[in-house]
């Protein structure tokens, strides 16, 4: 199912911008270090460097980039690489499988690197990770860039790119609500987290007091509430979660979270498929 | 020239749709028994308005669990998080578990004191844990779902760190004796807790 | 050559959703193997999206498509297929051997002969071997034609889809065109060709299909247009007497031709077929007429391109 040409070739893609280097570096290092500003927080260490955050964040950095240097499956502007792939003894959805897997591993990769350079700083022991836990988080880590790169390459797939200029837009939609409501990272100059930080500015007053009122007239913590359900919901539906030490630790043993996890997997290939097979592919126009 | 077929390169596998379609079927099915389930209950929540109550005993923070309104984790928070043994016990062990649900669920001034609770503390979405002084001081929050592990997590480090005790500290003020002949019941001494008040908004 | 159709299409269809018209209004047409196929018309005809729809890149509203009796999406098709497109389109940070390499692994070849296939293909497109190792953005459109030649060759197809192969090549391309195309020949490699070099085309194909609006017009054996009436421009040394134009009747009367136009050392006959045209030259030659070349005033496919001249009927072009 997994055509290795496609697949070195894509890492070999990625490999050759050096763009890639500076924001795996960015992921891997830079985050990591930013949690021993404040070794006390209870908070820092679980959100500057969640493995959702990390994973959309990275893979949309990555497929963004690709995009603009070239070589996405979007038509036009002189990236038109699909016709002499596709004309190959290549199927689409051996395409898609093998596209999703080589991005996965490179998201996954750089996650599981970061989780790798948190435990050397000491994190897990600061903060009172059993060793299950780290266990069950280098797996949690790969099971996100999964379920994050398939719509990753969902939307990498789409016909033209002002289609996929929407749907970076959505998943950058997504990736702001985990940042601007999950997001917490310790800031020296403040003493604080970045929510009290915002609070100390006046910005979350500014934003329920006058910005909020401005677009509805219901109350604006029930407005903000409700698009935040909304999106979270939404990233629910993309890409789902799936929590190893929960399954393995929980007193009830409850598949349903597996069953939803490999579910939306396999619906999202699906519709992969079924995009990369509904459009036509143009290679030159008369 | 005469081919024999080795599959086509279009189409979606027959064996992808099948495993779907087979999953989808599965998790309608277990979806029906999952909504009938009745997560355990390793944590006795105390309602929002024994909060005055709780701050007079000092002995232990206070953990708020806001529910919020309409979120849809909150349920995955029940039936995962607080049935996790693990987290269960380091909740009853190390904090007075209160609950303050959704404020739309209520009408008139306990709509109004939870709302305020819900902006004193910034709590946009739910479920959200944080962690108070008895007399009413953020000590730590988290924003949403998180998973047993990392609520462990969150929990044990507060507990444990420096800050709970500066909190604490900072927060002492001296108790004050109220007259007893205003008080029916002569042989108790009330000790009122000026700042209990306050964590309600009132 | 074996006359058994390895590609048969059959009443295609095929619209473009927001435009009115057809892109294909029930194309049908065989390839035999071995055969060199052309496609000819006029911008927007339909060759790209038959050439499109033969690959399976597009699926059609309607009709059949079989190559080797099966359908051209399927694993057996892509296996011996090479396709070049018109406007080849690469990653410009690899080097020609780097993608080659990538279409060689693609195409399901033995790793084992990577090497020494991709050298090969290089040189057999004429690739100079500085460039092997140059990024393919720094190419000019020549050198991308070579390959993008290169890449359709590299997989040892059976039966090749060239689009505008000889667009933006140099002469030297040209004639490494040609040469490649007798190779095929004698390799029995089925062309589909679709190019608006007529020249080329008359030299390599075995018959070109007209497609105008969707629609094929004529398909038309190269022998057999040859065989169609049309003009012989005759240019000659000399005047060797007065009565030129009398001696110039004379021979295109017995030879059953007949003398359009003369204009001091030459003259146009409009001859039925080559017969006619041979007759016709012997007979000058023979009145003492010092010929100096002969030559069709159009080519063969330009005159199915012309709406004008001579005789005869069957024509493939009426006016647009």
């Amino acid at each position: 199912m997994i055509s290795k040409a496609i697949f070195l070739y894509t890492l070999k893609r990625m490999a050759k911008h050096y763009v890639f280097y500076v924001i795996a570096f960015g992921f891997v290092f830079i985050l990591p270090l930013t949690t021993l500003a404040d070794p006390n927080s209870a908070t820092a260490h679980n959100d500057a460097v969640s493995s959702y955050t990390c994973a959309l964040l990275f893979g949309l950095s990555i497929i963004v980039s690709q995009n603009i240097a070239g070589g996405g499956a979007a038509q036009g502007g002189g990236s038109d690489y699909l016709p002499l792939i596709l004309s190959r003894p290549l199927s689409r959805a051996q395409y898609i499988f093998t596209k999703w897997l080589a991005l996965s591993t490179v998201v996954g990769g750089v996650s599981v690197l970061q989780f790798l350079m948190l435990c050397i700083l000491g994190e897990t022991v600061n903060h009172h990770w059993t060793l299950l836990m780290v266990l069950c988080s280098f797996v949690e880590r790969c099971l996100d860039a999964l379920s994050i790169c398939i719509a990753l390459v969902l939307v990498s797939l789409l016909p033209t790119r002002q289609l996929f200029g929407y749907g970076v837009i959505a998943l950058e939609i997504i990736g702001l609500n985990h940042l601007i409501f999950d997001f917490d990272f310790y800031v020296p100059v403040y003493s604080s987290t970045t929510t009290n930080v915002l609070r100390h500015l006046g910005i979350y007053e500014w934003v329920n007091k006058h910005f909020l009122p401005l677009l509805v007239t219901c109350n604006p913590h029930d407005l903000l509430t409700g698009l935040n359900n909304l999106v979270t919901q939404i990233s629910d539906l993309i890409a789902p979660r799936f929590f190893v030490f929960d399954f393995l630790t929980n007193s009830t043993f409850d598949i349903y979270p597996l069953v939803t996890y490999l579910m939306n997997l396999s619906v999202g290939l699906v519709l992969c498929n079924v995009l990369l097979n509904w459009r036509d592919i143009n290679y030159a126009s008369e | 020239m005469h081919l024999s077929r080795k599959g086509a390169t279009n189409g979606i596998p027959i064996w992808l749709l099948a495993v779907t379609i087979g999953l989808v079927i599965f998790r309608v099915a277990l979806w029906a028994g999952h909504s009938q389930q009745v997560s355990l209950k390793f944590v006795n929540w105390r309602p929002y308005t024994e909060l005055s109550t709780i701050a007079r005993a000092q002995d232990k923070p206070i953990l708020l669990y806001f529910v919020g309104d309409g979120s849809p984790k909150t349920q995955m928070m029940e039936d995962i998080v607080f049935s996790n043994r693990m987290v269960a016990e380091c909740i009853l062990n190390e904090f007075y578990p209160v609950i303050v649900p959704g404020a739309n669920q209520f009408e008139g001034e306990a709509r109004s004191s939870i709302r305020k609770l819900y902006k004193k503390y910034l709590v946009v979405q739910g479920p959200s844990l944080v962690v108070v002084s008895p007399a009413g001081t953020e000590v730590a929050h988290t924003n949403g779902f998180k998973p047993s592990a990392q609520t462990y997590q969150f929990l044990k480090t507060v507990k444990d760190g420096p800050r709970i005790k500066e909190i604490e500290e900072s927060d002492k003020i001296p108790e004050k004796h109220i007259d007893q002949s205003e008080n029916p019941h002569s042989d108790e001494v009330e000790v009122q807790h000026p700042v209990g008040k306050s964590i309600l908004g009132f | 050559m074996e006359k058994s159709p390895l590609i048969v299409v059959d009443t295609l269809i095929k619209s473009y959703s927001g435009s009115r018209k057809r892109a294909l209004n029930g194309i049908s047409f065989q390839v035999s193997e071995g055969e060199c196929f052309g496609l000819i018309g006029p911008n927007g005809a339909g060759k790209t999206t038959l050439m499109s729809c033969l690959l399976a890149l597009i699926k059609p509203d309607a009709g059949t498509i079989t190559i080797g009796g099966i359908n051209p999406d399927d694993l057996a098709v892509r296996e011996i297929i090479g396709f070049m497109p018109e406007r080849p389109s690469f990653e410009g940070w690899l080097t020609p051997k780097e993608f080659l390499r990538m279409h060689h692994m693609l195409a399901h070849q033995p790793s084992e002969t990577a090497a020494a296939d991709v050298e090969g293909v290089l040189n057999r497109v004429g690739l100079e071997e500085h460039c092997w190792n140059r990024v393919i953005r720094t190419f000019s459109r020549g050198m991308l034609q070579r390959l993008g030649l290169a890449q359709a060759l590299i997989g040892k197809p059976k039966i090749l889809f060239l689009d505008e192969p000889g667009s933006g090549m140099d002469p030297p391309g040209n004639v490494l065109l040609r040469q490649l195309f007798r190779q095929f020949k004698e390799e029995r490699i089925t062309v589909v060709l679709n190019s608006h070099h007529l020249d080329e085309m008359e030299r390599v194909c075995d018959r070109v299909a007209f497609i105008r609006a969707g629609k094929i017009e004529a398909i038309e054996s190269l022998e057999e247009v040859a065989q169609r009436p049309y003009v012989l421009f005759v240019k000659w040394l000399d005047n060797n007497g007065p009565d030129i134009t009398d001696r110039l009747k004379r021979c295109a009367e017995s030879a059953h031709a007949q003398l359009i136009s003369q204009s001091g050392l030459s003259a146009k006959f409009s001859v039925v077929n080559s017969e006619i045209s041979a007759s016709l030259l012997r007979n000058l030659i023979t009145e003492g007429v010092r010929v100096q070349s002969a030559q069709p005033e159009q080519t063969t496919l330009e005159r199915l391109f012309d709406g004008a001249p001579v005789a005869s009927a069957e024509g493939l072009l009426s006016q647009p």
